[in-house]
C-alpha cells in the first residue's frame, strides 16, 4: 500500500558529506577575493587588468553559482514544498536581479536603472535613498523610498521577514549555501541580548543617510567599509561555518532589524500546538535566528518574533507536527465558519501538513 | 520558612516549578528525584534512538534554569517515606527534610515480568535516558531482539531496532497492536508493515521465560509456540505502574495512581500531585482513568503550582490528542476511540492515498477520531470534538462531512 503524503523513510546513518566543504571554500573564497580587492583599492595597487576582471567575474559567478548550485541541494535535502517554493524563489530572484540585470549582462541589456535596484532596500543598500546616482536621483529615489518604507514593511507585516529569506542577496546566499551550518546559531540568552544591535546600526545608517543629503561624505565612507564591507562581508559571510549562515541579519542587518519591528506588529505568527509539543529542542537546533520556539510551543502561544525571518526550518523538523505557519483550528472556528470561501481557503492551508506547505 | 519539596523531575515538577514562579512566589524549592540527571523530554527518547534528534537537544531546560528558578535539584536521591503530620519526607539516607508544601509528580515505572526479574544484560526497557543510552551500546553489536508488549512504547523499541537493522520478534499478549486504540484493520496494517520489514510479529503469545549465559540474554522462550528465540536484547514493555506507594502508605487515598481533586490535591494536607501518577477524581467522585501524555502533566503541573503558591486554578481535562509515528505511518488518535464499544457508531475511510480514518459517534456527535497514515484533518476532528458537534449539521462543503459521507455505507 502506498500512502502520497505519507512516506517518509528513516534517514540513513551520517556518512562523509561533501557539500559543507564545497559550500564552505565558495563563501570563503568570496571573502578571500574581496578582502584582496579591498586591500587593493586602499592601497593603491595597480593590479593587472586581467586580474581585476578576473575577480570581477569570480565574485559574480561563484556567487551566483552558490545560490544555484546549492540551492538544489537544499531542495534535495528538505524535501518540503513550502522550502521548495521558498528555495525557487531564491534561485530565480538572484538570477534575475544578482546576475541578468547587475551581472556581466549589465551592459548588454539598456534596462533603467530602477528596475534593476527594485530589490534593493535602504538601509541594506544605503545608495537608493541617497544622492549618490546623480543622474538617476528621481527613480532611484521614489523607488528606494516606496520599497523601504512601505512595500517591504507592509509586507513584513502580512507576511514576515519573507524578504530575507526569499529575495535579500545575503540571506539568500545563507540560505543556500550556509545551509549546512545551520544548526551553528548561536543560542541562549547572552546571544539574544545581542539581537538589538541591528537598531543601532538601523540609526547610524539613518545618520549616514542625512549626513550624504547635506554633503558630507566621510561618514558614509566609514559606514561603506565599516558596516557593509567588514561586517557584512567579512564577518557575515566568513562566520558561515562557525556560527551559520546568518549572523549578519541577525546581529547587525539594519534593514532586518527594520523589517523584524514591523513584522512583530503585523499579523505574521509561526502557532504551534501545545498537544503535539514534546520539547524535544530540534525547532531551537535548527532556527539559524537563535529564537527560543520551543519556549512558546510547550505554552501553545503563537510566536511573534522580531527575529523570525519565516525559513520554515523549524516547522518541517517538527517530529509531531506542532508548528505551522497556520492557525491550528480553534474549536469555535472549525465549527461556526459561516463564511465559506474564508473558511474553505483556511481550511485547504490546514489541510497541508508542516511537510507539504 | 520550610521550601516547597517537588519529589520528580519530570515536566509536571519543571511545569509546577515555572507556575510558582510566576505567580511571584519566591519560596526556596527543593527538587528529590532519583534519576541521575536533570530535565529531559521523555517522548523525545523514541526519535533520539531513530537518530532524528539530538540527545543534547532533549534537555528540557538549560544549565542555569535551576539556579535562575531558586531551586535546588538533588539528583539520585529516592524518597523513602512521606510523613504527612510532621510536614517532612525521608530520603535514602534517613535525613528528614521539611516541606511547607509538597508535590508528588513521580510518574510511573515500567511494569516489570517475571523473566524481566534477573540480572541480565540485555533485558531492557525504555523509559529513561540511561535505558536509551543501554540499547544504543547493545543494538550495535546485537544481530537479534525480542520485544515483549503491545503499546507504544513496544513499537518505539521495535522501530528503534528496525531502524538499527536488528532483526526483531515482536511479541504481544493480545490479539493486535495497540487494541486499545486501533482496530483490527488497522492494526493489521502496522503487522503487515512490521513483516514486510522483517519484523516476526506474534500476536496471542507472550515470552515465558529468558535465559542467559555468562551474564547476558542468550535466548527467550514463547509460552504458546514453545519456541526457543536466540537473541541478544529482550524487550519488557508491557505497560506501566504508578509510583503511588509512598502515599499509600501515609495513608492517602489511591486507586492505580494516587487520586486527586480538580486542584490537584491530594487527600493528605498540604500534599500535591501531579502527571502521570495521578488519577482526577471525576465529577461523580471516583477517579478517572490517567492520561499519560506529555501535556497533561504539564496542565496538571500548572495547576499544582499555582494552587500551592496560593492560587486557586483548576484542572480542566482537554480532549485527547496524542500523535506518534511508527512504520513510515503517522499516528493520531484525538478523543476517545476505543475499538467496538457496542454503543458507539463507527465510520471507517480507508483508501490507498489516505490510509486508514475512523471517526467515533455517540448519539451523533463526534467523540474520537483515530488517524492512521494522513494525520492532516486531526486538529480539525479535536476542534470538533471539544465543541461535541455533530458531524451532520456541519456545511455539506465541509471536508470532514464529505469524508464521512464517502465513508459511511
Amino acid at each position: 500500500m502506498q500512502h502520497q503524503c505519507l512516506a517518509r523513510p528513516t534517514p540513513p546513518p551520517r556518512r562523509f558529506d561533501l557539500v559543507p566543504w564545497l559550500s564552505g571554500l565558495a563563501v570563503l573564497s568570496l571573502v578571500g577575493v574581496s578582502v584582496v580587492r579591498k586591500i587593493a583599492a586602499w592601497a593603491g595597487w595597480d593590479l593587472p587588468r586581467n586580474v581585476s576582471i578576473f575577480l570581477g567575474d569570480y565574485t559574480w559567478w561563484v556567487y551566483w553559482g552558490s545560490v544555484v548550485v546549492f540551492g538544489l541541494v537544499v531542495m534535495r535535502r528538505w524535501d518540503n514544498t513550502y522550502f521548495r517554493w521558498r528555495t525557487l524563489s531564491i534561485m530565480v530572484s538572484q538570477t534575475i536581479f544578482g546576475i541578468l540585470l547587475m551581472g556581466p549582462l549589465k551592459q548588454e541589456l539598456s534596462v533603467p536603472v530602477f528596475w534593476q535596484r527594485l530589490h534593493l532596500t535602504w538601509p541594506l543598500h544605503m545608495a537608493v535613498v541617497t544622492p549618490y546616482w546623480k543622474d538617476k536621483l528621481v527613480s532611484t529615489f521614489v523607488y528606494g523610498t516606496a520599497m523601504s518604507l512601505f512595500a517591504w514593511p507592509i509586507v513584513s507585516m502580512l507576511i514576515g521577514m519573507r524578504y530575507c529569506s526569499w529575495f535579500c542577496f545575503c540571506g539568500n546566499l545563507a540560505e543556500s549555501a550556509g545551509d549546512s551550518w545551520r544548526t551553528k546559531g548561536p543560542k541562549g540568552p547572552s546571544a539574544q541580548a545581542l539581537d538589538n544591535i541591528g537598531y543601532g546600526i538601523l540609526g547610524i545608517a539613518a545618520l549616514v543617510t542625512g549626513a550624504a543629503w547635506l554633503a558630507v561624505t566621510w561618514p558614509w565612507t566609514v559606514y561603506d567599509i565599516g558596516v557593509a564591507w567588514f561586517l557584512a562581508t567579512v564577518v557575515g559571510m566568513g562566520a558561515y561555518p562557525v556560527l551559520g549562515g546568518r549572523v549578519w541579519c541577525r546581529f547587525i542587518c539594519p534593514l532586518r532589524a527594520m523589517l523584524g519591528w514591523f513584522s512583530n506588529r503585523g499579523r505574521f505568527a509561526i502557532y504551534t500546538d501545545d498537544h503535539r509539543c514534546i520539547e524535544c529542542g530540534t525547532c531551537n537546533r535548527y532556527c539559524e535566528m537563535g529564537i527560543d520556539i520551543r519556549m512558546r510551543a510547550r505554552q501553545g502561544m503563537p510566536l511573534h518574533d522580531t527575529e523570525c525571518v519565516g525559513c520554515g526550518a523549524c516547522i518541517a523538523v517538527c517530529p509531531r507536527y506542532a508548528l505551522s505557519f497556520y492557525p491550528f483550528p480553534s474549536p469555535d472556528e472549525a465549527v461556526e465558519a459561516r463564511n465559506h470561501r474564508r473558511f474553505r481557503r483556511r481550511f485547504k492551508r490546514q489541510l497541508a501538513t508542516p511537510r507539504e506547505i | 520558612m520550610e521550601p516547597y519539596v517537588i519529589v520528580g523531575n519530570g515536566v509536571a515538577a519543571v511545569s509546577a516549578v515555572e507556575a510558582i514562579r510566576a505567580r511571584g512566589d519566591r519560596t526556596p524549592i527543593v527538587i528529590l528525584t532519583d534519576q541521575e540527571c536533570a530535565f529531559y523530554s521523555r517522548p523525545s527518547l523514541y526519535y533520539i534512538m531513530l537518530g532524528r534528534i539530538q540527545w543534547e537537544d532533549a534537555w528540557g531546560r538549560p544549565d542555569w534554569w535551576y539556579e535562575a528558578n531558586d531551586v535546588d535539584l538533588r539528583c539520585s536521591t529516592a524518597v523513602t517515606k512521606i510523613d504527612p503530620d510532621r510536614h517532612t519526607v525521608q530520603i535514602e539516607n534517613k535525613t528528614d527534610i521539611g516541606y511547607s508544601k509538597l508535590l508528588l509528580a513521580v510518574g510511573t515505572q515500567g511494569r516489570v515480568l517475571p523473566w524481566a526479574d534477573q540480572h541480565l544484560r540485555g533485558i531492557v526497557t525504555l523509559n529513561t535516558l540511561l535505558d536509551v543510552v543501554g540499547i544504543s551500546e547493545l543494538l550495535s553489536t546485537a544481530s537479534r531482539a525480542v520485544v515483549a508488549g503491545g503499546g507504544l512504547t513496544s513499537i518505539e523499541l521495535v522501530e528503534s531496532c528496525r531502524h538499527w537493522g536488528v532483526e526483531t520478534t515482536f511479541v504481544m499478549r493480545g490479539d493486535r497492536f495497540l487494541d486499545k486504540q486501533l482496530d483490527h484493520d488497522e492494526a493489521e496494517m502496522i503487522h503487515s508493515r512490521l513483516r514486510a520489514g522483517g519484523t516476526d510479529v506474534r500476536t496471542n503469545e507472550e515470552i515465558a521465560e529468558v535465559q542467559g549465559r555468562v551474564g547476558r540474554v542468550r535466548c527467550a522462550t514463547l509460552r504458546e509456540a514453545g519456541e526457543e528465540i536466540f537473541c541478544e536484547m529482550a524487550g519488557c514493555t508491557v505497560g506501566v505502574v504508578p509510583n503511588s506507594d509512598l502515599v499509600k502508605q501515609a495513608g492517602g487515598e489511591t486507586d492505580r495512581g494516587i487520586v486527586t481533586d480538580d486542584q490537584m490535591l491530594t487527600t493528605l494536607p498540604d500534599i500535591y500531585a501531579a502527571g502521570d501518577v495521578v488519577q482526577v477524581r471525576g465529577s461523580d467522585g471516583k477517579p478517572t482513568r490517567s492520561e499519560m501524555l506529555w501535556y497533561v502533566a504539564g496542565d496538571m503541573g500548572r495547576v499544582a503550582g499555582g494552587n500551592m503558591a496560593g492560587g486557586d486554578e483548576r484542572y480542566r481535562r482537554r480532549v485527547f490528542l496524542n500523535v506518534s509515528e511508527f512504520c513510515g505511518l503517522d499516528f493520531c488518535g484525538v478523543g476517545s476511540i476505543v475499538p467496538g464499544q457496542p454503543e458507539v457508531e463507527e465510520t471507517i475511510i480507508r483508501d490507498e492515498e489516505r490510509g486508514s480514518i475512523r471517526f467515533v459517534t455517540l448519539d451523533g456527535v463526534l467523540i474520537g477520531a483515530c488517524f492512521l497514515g494522513d494525520i492532516r484533518l486531526a486538529d480539525i476532528a479535536r476542534g470538533l470534538i471539544a465543541k461535541g458537534a455533530r458531524p451532520r449539521d456541519l456545511h455539506s462543503d465541509h471536508p470532514l462531512r464529505l469524508l464521512l459521507e464517502r465513508g459511511s455505507p
